[in-house]
């Protein structure tokens, strides 16, 4: 038997002018691009719960040609993001009416699961752990499921974890190696549309099963930067300080998402040095803390936003650069939150910065509030959901002023002139720390 | 400095930050691709080569230096200039 897995994750912008824009001011794209050249975890996970005897291709898609003809597989298993979801279900449309069997799961179709039934033979909604494996028995058997719901907990126990099919990698040019040691995030922000959607609480993988998965990532490439694909790496600072310490004799550079908790664990911070990190993602969302009430239900990010400067310059001062990530549109924000950010951006001495527009994913917390209050632009929109373009009316300021303010704001930032500037600040920082 | 010496350094420089023998890398090899340099790890070692050679890159072609002969040549002439 011969499965396809295929990946569908290229970068979108639907709003013309913004399109334009990333062409211009080619950092505007950068992280989508760095995104959607990462090779699928998710997939590759599918690959290595499924048994030997099976024959997996797996495939990467950023743009599909309705024209060309499609692969033959006995099944085919796709996943792709919001934005490209109508893309897959298209290319799933094709195969089924070839009479190939199609298998969608992924985030959106977890969040979204009857709509996606009507584009597959069978959905797998959470994790492919739990779940997957019983599919294959079931499909071998003749009687596939039209839905599989995988583990929300306990995904990552010795029963049901497989390691991460990494040697199809083999003989790729990928700029960056993608490994998972936890999903999930406890902050649970309302807008946040990843893999804590996908679990009923944080999962941690052991120090020993992350360590392993590099290793095993580590023979199929030469130049291993490696990006951590979790929500929020360093919620246990024991768990973090023990796996940067096993992965210091590795030698790799390494990027992740995390909090700005970080910055007051001198000991966590040292050790992500020594360790090869070379970048942390963290979600500041906004520079006031006023504007952060209600972002996560505990009000995490509100009590942390005094700490922001601070904290990105003691992450910084240790040569880890700082990708501050803000969304605009937020309910408290008002037309004159572009100029603000824009003067928060030089004071904080980030090397890099990630705009993005307020998204109400579907299935979302932040979705559900924004569709009983009536303010989406429209019912169904998911090819926008881009982080780029406005699907609803903001509270403090007009859709018009959103989208001209963000592409202001955009020109501001990522021009060339500019990341010199920062290029230079962060080359700076790192020179006291050497 | 001369110009082996400053090589020796820069040799050494690059070892320590890609973990690699960089004895056998030639002037004109591209930094990148030989000793897998992300864009972060070629900021840092600018950072290293102006700390410790005491020079200025310009900061409108910071992105430009991908060989050892380019950052050689920069050196030289920083040198020149002083």
């Amino acid at each position: 038997m011969r499965i396809g897995l295929i990946a569908m994750s290229g970068v979108r912008v639907r709003t013309p002018e913004l399109a334009e824009l990333g062409v211009t001011l080619p950092q505007f794209v950068n992280r989508g691009k760095v995104i959607a050249s990462l090779p699928s975890l998710g997939l590759l996970t599918v690959a290595g719960l499924t048994p030997d005897d099976i024959d997996i291709a797996y495939r990467e898609v950023a743009d599909v040609d309705p024209k060309a003809d499609l692969e033959v597989f006995d099944l085919v298993g796709i996943s792709s993001y919001s934005a490209q979801i109508d893309e897959a279900y298209a290319l799933a449309d094709r195969y089924r009416a070839a009479g190939v069997p199609v298998v969608l799961g992924g985030l959106h179709v977890s969040l979204m699961p009857d709509e996606a039934a009507s584009h597959a033979d069978s959905v797998v909604l959470y994790g492919a752990e739990g779940a997957w494996p019983r599919l294959l028995q079931d499909f071998r058997g003749g009687r596939l499921q039209p839905r599989y719901e995988g583990l929300r907990a306990g995904v990552f126990e010795d029963a049901h974890y497989s390691r991460p099919r990494f040697d199809l990698l083999r003989g790729r040019p990928y700029n960056r190696i993608t490994v998972q040691t936890s999903r999930g995030c406890p902050l649970n922000c309302g807008f946040c549309a990843a893999s804590l959607r996908i679990t009923s609480s944080f999962q941690q993988k052991s120090v020993e099963k992350a360590v392993s998965e590099i290793r095993a990532a580590l023979d199929v490439t030469d130049h291993p930067f490696f990006e951590l694909a979790d929500d929020n790496t360093f919620i246990n600072k024991r768990w973090g300080k023990e796996f940067l310490r096993a992965i210091i004799p590795l030698g790799i550079n390494w990027f992740t998402e995390t909090d700005i908790s970080v910055a007051e664990d001198e000991e966590l911070l040292d050790l992500l040095a020594e360790s090869g990190c070379r970048q942390v993602l963290i979600g500041l969302e906004s520079p006031d803390g006023a504007d952060l009430a209600g972002v996560d239900p505990g009000d995490w990010k509100r009590r942390h936003s005094d700490r922001y400067l601070e904290g990105i310059r003691r992450i910084q001062s240790r040569g880890v650069s700082v990708n501050g990530c803000f969304i605009l549109g937020l309910d408290g924000h008002t037309k004159e939150i572009f100029t603000h950010l824009k003067e928060f951006i030089d004071r904080t001495g980030l090397l890099e910065v990630q705009i993005t527009v307020l998204t109400p994913f579907p299935g979302t917390p932040l979705y559900e509030r924004m569709r009983r209050e009536g303010v989406l632009l429209q019912e169904r929109y998911w090819d926008r959901c881009t982080l780029f373009d406005v699907n609803y009316k903001p509270k403090g300021m007009t859709v018009e002023e959103l989208e001209q303010g963000t592409r202001w704001l955009f020109s501001e930032i990522y021009n060339e002139r500019e990341y010199t500037r920062r290029k230079r600040c962060y080359m700076e920082i790192v020179k006291k720390r050497l | 400095m001369n110009r082996r010496k400053a090589e020796d350094g820069l040799r050494a420089l690059l070892g320590d930050l890609s973990g690699k023998d960089t004895s056998r890398l030639r002037l004109d090899d591209d930094l990148v691709r030989e000793l897998g340099l992300d864009s972060l790890a070629g900021l840092r070692l600018l950072a290293g080569v102006e700390k410790r050679f005491d020079v200025c890159f310009p900061d409108e072609r910071l992105g430009e230096f991908r060989t050892l002969k380019q950052l050689l040549d920069v050196m030289a002439a920083t040198e020149e200039k002083s």
